[in-house]
């Protein structure tokens, strides 16, 4: 299985849970995402998720100049978007926590 | 959804790499079905990340290696922003607007585009200046090369400096991306602005080539002309220059060079020599554009028009009175004197009303009376 399938049903978690850590700017989303392990992650479905969730009113965005670049347009999750991030997560883990189940049924069979 | 602020991304890598505007303009390509204001945003975002990637990996950085194809990336981010895409144009109009977005990536053009994206700068200051002009307009003075290079404001061109100087910091705030114009409504704003500033910049190119003041000829006063005299409206005559350029005033010396106060002039059949259709019908005199005439008045107050040198202001922009133009002769100059055969002069039969402020006599123009040596008119 692709890691690129299974992201595409998580990105929207990763990134929401990036940007409760600490708010970000497009490039910055990525590499943290990156950092955590996520190399596969494509930089358009990045820009294209945080357009998505900014959209739906789970992300407000700001702008930072920047001495060395252009100005930053940085996210920041809203109190919707935390509820978000909550429940997602709350899925996350039953939904693992099933996989494991059911995967450790095949290896002990 | 919660908006604190937003701004587009301004390109800081200038000139950017022909390759990278190419794949913007391709990337603008694929997503021409998407909503014009989320594809912007979402260019905006890439023109960042670019900006970003050119930073940190250097100037050739492999974009198609590093995003992937144009077409795909376009994809990608439709596909991840959850957009739905209009159907493209089809027929004769689609196929132009590809080829103009084709003939918009190529290099060429690319390059065309970027060598014009140095001038912005330029631009943005001739915006600020454009609509500095605009407001001088509307704060009703004019603009004109005398007030060069800053326009007045509230009739004082301190504030007119001022104005200026927060209009060009404004624009250039503006067209650098460091003020927050992303929403619908500023962005219309500043279109709408622009277009007004190259309006202003129209009006200060006419003033300034043309002459709209008639600017009083001191610097002719001594000078040999050929006077000639042409027909006003209502059937008077007066004075004007070859090419019917207006004389504006008369100063008359004597042989001595010594100038010449309150002098009634009149023509060789004793019509008074008037230089400018003194009456406008409601007892004013009519003056043109940028200059006025303070026409001294006879016991039963009527006009004299021809009592020389006439006493005149020249107007600034807010009406208000600039400059006298009176006295013409330097310190220590003197006009030459002229010798003249004597001869007979006309004697105009005509009644010389009295000066109720002068201390000399009228008199009547006589062909042994002292003649002005010189003469000449500003």
């Amino acid at each position: 299985m692709e890691i690129t399938q299974l992201l595409r049903g998580v990105l929207d978690l990763a990134v929401l849970a990036v940007l409760e850590e600490a708010d970000a700017y497009g490039y910055d989303v990525l590499r943290r995402l990156r950092e955590g392990g996520l190399e596969e992650v494509g930089d358009a479905s990045v820009y294209g998720t945080l357009r998505r969730l900014y959209r739906a009113g789970a992300l407000s965005s700001y702008v930072v100049p920047s001495d060395s670049g252009p100005n930053r347009k940085y996210y920041a999750l809203t109190d919707s978007g935390k509820d978000q991030l909550e429940h997602s997560r709350k899925v996350w883990d039953t939904f693992t926590d099933h996989m494991s189940g059911i995967l450790e049924m095949g290896t002990t069979r | 959804m919660v908006t604190k602020t937003t701004a587009p991304a301004a390109p800081t890598i200038d000139p950017w790499p022909p390759a990278a505007t190419s794949y913007i303009l391709a990337v603008e390509q694929a997503l021409g079905g998407v909503d014009a204001e989320e594809r912007q945003d979402l260019l905006d975002d890439l023109r960042t990340h670019i900006d970003a990637l050119l930073e940190e990996e250097g100037d050739t950085v492999d974009l198609a290696d590093r995003l992937g194809a144009p077409d795909d990336y376009a994809a990608e981010l439709v596909d991840s922003a959850g957009l739905s895409t209009q159907p493209t144009r089809r027929g004769l109009l689609g196929s132009l607007h590809q080829r103009r977005q084709s003939l918009a990536a190529s290099p060429r053009m690319v390059a065309a585009g970027q060598w014009l994206r140095q001038l912005r700068p330029a631009w943005w200051v001739a915006r600020g200046y454009g609509l500095a002009v605009v407001a001088s307009i509307l704060d009703g003075g004019w603009v004109g090369k005398d007030e060069f290079p800053v326009p007045q404001v509230l009739g004082n061109s301190l504030t007119g400096l001022v104005v200026t100087a927060g209009l060009i910091y404004a624009s250039v705030e503006v067209g650098a991306g460091r003020m927050d114009t992303s929403a619908r409504g500023r962005g219309l704003a500043v279109r709408i602005l622009s277009v007004v500033a190259v309006f202003g910049l129209l009006v200060q190119a006419v003033s300034g080539s043309n002459d709209f003041y008639p600017e009083p000829l001191d610097g002719g006063v001594y000078g040999e002309l050929d006077l000639a005299l042409s027909q006003l409206e209502g059937g008077q005559r007066a004075l004007t220059l070859p090419g019917l350029d207006p004389v504006t005033n008369i100063y008359a010396f004597d042989t001595d060079g010594n100038p010449l106060q309150d002098v009634l002039l009149y023509d060789g059949v004793g019509n008074p020599l008037v230089l400018q259709d003194v009456t406008d019908g409601f007892g004013y005199p009519f003056d043109r554009f940028g200059l006025e005439t303070d026409y001294r008045r006879d016991a039963d107050g009527n006009l004299i028009p021809n009592l020389y040198p006439l006493t005149q202001y020249r107007t600034s922009q807010t009406g208000e009175l600039a400059f006298d133009g009176a006295p013409p002769p330097p310190e220590g100059e003197q006009v030459p004197s002229v010798s003249r055969e004597g001869r007979t002069r006309p004697v105009p039969e005509v009644f010389i009303p009295p000066l109720e402020d002068s201390e000399s006599e009228p008199t009547t123009p006589s062909a042994g009376g002292p003649q002005a040596g010189g003469s000449g008119e500003q």
